[in-house]
């Protein structure tokens, strides 16, 4: 690869690093796996980067890429029995008031582990569209696949979702149990 | 919980991200390490490549054509045609080749032909396989489909010489496997097979948590862009035995994941 190139995808590396792990985190629900992802995506964007780097869309591919490299790791097996469970770290928030603390930490934990309940594709697609604000265009660009699965995917997803927050919230109510999450 | 509400619970998720340690160089010098090695493992297939290439001219040039019938998923012929080399990318779908698209009936109904196709060709391919049990091809939970998902997937367990094994079958649309990311970073190896478009990686003891897996993945990458991938594992991942202290041989070859990869009446 050229220099100008490689300057090139470092900046595209520098740029959207932190983003992709924050993505990758919320599919798989582990920061040292989401690093994981994120590295092994960036390589698998830089053997491309001649390519695809004067494509307009070029950090949909970066989440394309992302996507793809967590959906194949979820079909490893090992990788599959690994991650059983996840525990969410519960930090206050310094920044708010002690009741609106404990209301975001809900808010944070619930749905995050309500998401991680979800079957992959539709956790993708909640995250593609409400996490990083892609339009229903590009989401399916994204899944690689039509806007109206994308819509119906969605709807799904936050169907499920809420179910999957109603029992997350009921079992907190009935005891120790609380908060297991079976991927 | 309104929409709102996910979008406030997802950036909440990530509010105390661990800081980032991210260096671009150290990414690029890795990178650059991955590029030497799949360029040293394309060269290293090149020279067969003519061979390949000469073994399906042949027929070709001699007017020899194969009876294709109807060009349903389910008896779509495989693609013959010659190793990938350096400049091709087969897996990218051929500008002719839409895009395919299935609902999730079609896939549950394709899924239904394949598995029964899979149990013919395992009894075939591995003769002394007993008590063999394929599941459902499904997505994210067997036998689970959704409309538009671009793969099926699926496990086929076995007993052969007293040990419970299993296969892991995944058939992809056209571009939903791209070939240059075929090989893992972390893979001990990968290779192109040379009789045909088939590329095999093998992952072994990546699990620190048990050293004893092995695990080799054989791609059969169809002219349509189309793949399938057979996954050989030295273990059962369906099952729920114990960890064992020692490490079973492979049961099954790379030739034999290849013929299964390579199967017509596999794949999407």
């Amino acid at each position: 690869m050229r220099q100008t190139d490689e300057d090139s995808f470092r900046r595209f590396a520098t740029r959207y690093a932190a983003s992709l792990r924050r993505s990758a985190f919320l599919f798989c629900g582990d920061w040292h796996l989401a690093e994981d992802l994120m590295q092994q995506s960036l390589i698998k964007v830089y053997r491309s980067w001649s390519r695809v780097q004067h494509d307009e869309s070029l950090a949909n591919y970066g989440r394309t890429v992302l996507l793809r490299t967590w959906l194949d790791e979820k079909r490893r097996a090992w990788r599959r029995s690994e991650h059983t469970e996840a525990a969410v770290p519960e930090v206050a928030d310094p920044r708010h008031d002690p009741a609106e603390g404990v209301h975001r930490m809900w808010v944070r934990d619930v749905v995050h582990r309500g998401l991680l309940r979800l079957p992959p594709r539709q956790r993708a697609v909640l995250v593609l569209r409400y996490f990083d604000e892609l339009s229903v265009a590009e989401t399916a660009a994204v899944m690689g696949c039509s806007e109206g699965t994308v819509k119906s995917q969605t709807a799904r997803a936050l169907d499920t979702l809420r179910a999957s927050v109603a029992r997350l919230s009921a079992e907190e109510e009935l005891g120790p149990t609380a908060g297991r999450v079976a991927r | 919980m309104t929409e709102r509400d996910v979008r406030e619970g997802l950036r909440s998720a990530v509010a105390d991200e661990p800081p980032l340690d991210f260096d671009p160089d150290a990414l690029v010098a890795t990178a650059r390490r991955e590029a030497r090695r799949r360029r040293a493992l394309v060269s290293a297939s090149l020279a067969t490549v003519a061979v390949a290439v000469a073994a399906v001219a042949v027929p070709v040039v001699l007017g020899v054509s194969r009876e294709q019938g109807d060009l349903t998923p389910g008896n779509r012929p495989v693609a013959s045609s010659p190793v990938p080399g350096a400049t091709e990318r087969p897996s990218t779908p051929p500008a002719s080749e839409a895009a395919r698209e299935y609902t999730a009936e079609q896939l549950r109904r394709r899924g239904r032909q394949m598995q029964a196709e899979l149990e013919d060709a395992l009894r075939e391919v591995l003769p002394g396989a007993v008590d063999v049990v394929i599941q459902p091809f499904g997505g994210e939970a067997t036998g689970q489909v959704e409309d538009g998902q671009d793969y099926l997937t699926t496990f086929a367990a076995y007993t052969l010489a007293g040990e419970r094994f299993a296969l892991g079958v995944n058939a992809f649309t056209p571009g939903a496997t791209d070939v240059e990311q075929l090989c893992p970073t972390n893979a001990k190896r990968c290779e192109w097979l040379n009789e045909s478009r088939t590329v095999f990686t093998v992952d072994e003891g990546v699990d620190p948590a048990d050293p004893t897996l092995r695990i080799v993945t054989v791609y059969s990458l169809r002219q349509d862009g189309s793949a399938v991938s057979v996954v050989g594992y030295n273990y059962d991942p369906t099952g729920r035995g114990a960890t064992r202290s020692t490490v079973l041989p492979m049961p099954v070859s790379v030739e034999q994941l290849a013929k299964l990869a390579g199967n017509p009446g596999l794949g999407l």
